[in-house]
């Protein structure tokens, strides 16, 4: 695996993308980088089920010869002590043996903080299923009270981060490849992940409109790749929890 | 106008409703719901062939226009970059706030010919 990061300021236009260098290629466009940990998309898994003693849920909106969507968020409590780092706080071992395998990637956050709620949504990577990301974002900016602004501007970004996976020329067709959409709401940010399989050399169009306007809609934007999966986060600041 | 308005795409399994209406001189696509990366090319080929036949003008009537990601801003880029080529006016509604928001995000809004409303936009 390797990993390299390049470029700061991933919001807006100008960035410089590297190349990455190991196999598997790896790169970073990052205003902000978090080191947020990696989550599985993978397709292999198409239920949907709870994970045991994480409170996480793994939704995927399915093609229609396949399962059903479906769509669940996990309360933490928000502004509960599930938004301090202690011991309390840790992701508990040993996730349901169904979603061991999308989440085998989905360490505890590096900084030991977990968030408030999180949902998951994985869509056939088809354009027509991208309104399911954007209902979801729409629903948990509703959930989370963030103004009507906010609100359309997350539905924007979101749509917007699953735009530069499914427009790009690179990107492989086919609904057998998933987007996985990670919502991770903590007391004084939001922060969403996109997450597809991507061929080497992957990037986003930094001069594409779709990434400008990304730039203008949330507080960071970071792009990674290792792998063999790119990573597009979204970290958006909102009021504390307490106060919303 | 004559003959009053004609269906013309229905996009099933979409949030995007089409209709035109023309009398050679004038034509008025009138774009409902959501024009995104899911609907936005199956938009395109009726605007471009509109461009290419009315004589004087075209109207994107969006009022009912709800939501406009960069994929629809493209087409209705496009359609403003054809329209110049063809000796066209390319009018655009879009008075909903969510999508006057993306004109301002993508800074677009010098490259249109952007009108208030549909009445506006006819006169």
């Amino acid at each position: 695996m390797h990993d390299e990061t390049a470029g700061d300021e991933g919001r807006g236009s100008g960035g410089v993308l590297p190349e990455g260098a190991g196999p598997e290629g790896g790169g970073e466009l990052t205003g902000d980088h978090t080191g947020h940990a990696a989550f599985a998309a993978t397709s292999a898994t198409r239920s949907a089920g709870r994970t045991a003693g994480t409170g996480s849920t793994v939704c995927q909106a399915a093609a229609p010869e396949q399962d059903p969507a479906c769509l669940a968020a996990a309360d933490r409590t928000p502004g509960g002590p599930g938004n301090q780092a202690g011991p309390g706080n840790q992701v508990p071992a040993g996730p349901a043996a169904a979603d061991q395998d999308t989440l085998k990637h989905f360490a505890a956050e590096p900084d030991g903080v977990l968030p408030d709620s999180e949902v998951f949504i994985e869509i056939p990577a088809d354009r027509l299923y991208v309104v399911l990301a954007r209902s979801a974002a729409v629903h948990l900016g509703s959930v989370l009270h963030l103004g009507i602004t906010d609100v359309t501007d997350l539905r924007l970004a979101v749509d917007e981060a699953c735009a530069l996976f499914l427009l790009h020329p690179a990107f492989p067709d086919g609904r057998e490849v998933g987007l996985a959409c990670r919502f991770a709401a903590y007391r004084e940010e939001l922060r969403v992940t996109v997450r597809a399989p991507v061929p080497a050399g992957f990037a986003p169009d930094t001069e594409a409109i779709g990434w400008i306007m990304l730039g203008a809609l949330v507080d960071d934007l970071a792009w990674t790749r290792q792998d063999g999966y790119g990573t597009l986060t979204l970290t958006k600041r909102i009021a504390p929890s307490s106060t919303r | 106008m004559q003959g009053g308005p004609v269906k013309i795409a229905p996009m099933e399994g979409t949030a995007l409703s089409t209709t035109v209406s023309a009398d050679g001189r004038l034509a008025v696509l009138a774009l409902a719901g959501e024009l995104d990366l899911g609907t936005a090319d199956d938009v395109w080929p009726g605007l471009e062939r509109l461009l290419a036949t009315a004589a004087e003008a075209v109207v994107l009537d969006g009022t009912a226009l709800e939501f406009v990601d960069s994929s629809g801003l493209r087409v209705l880029l496009r359609g403003a970059k054809l329209a110049e080529s063809e000796g066209t006016a390319f009018r655009v509604v879009a008075p909903h706030p969510v999508v006057q928001r993306v004109l301002d995000l993508a800074g677009v809004r010098d490259a249109l010919d952007l009108r208030p409303s549909l009445a506006d936009a006819l006169a």
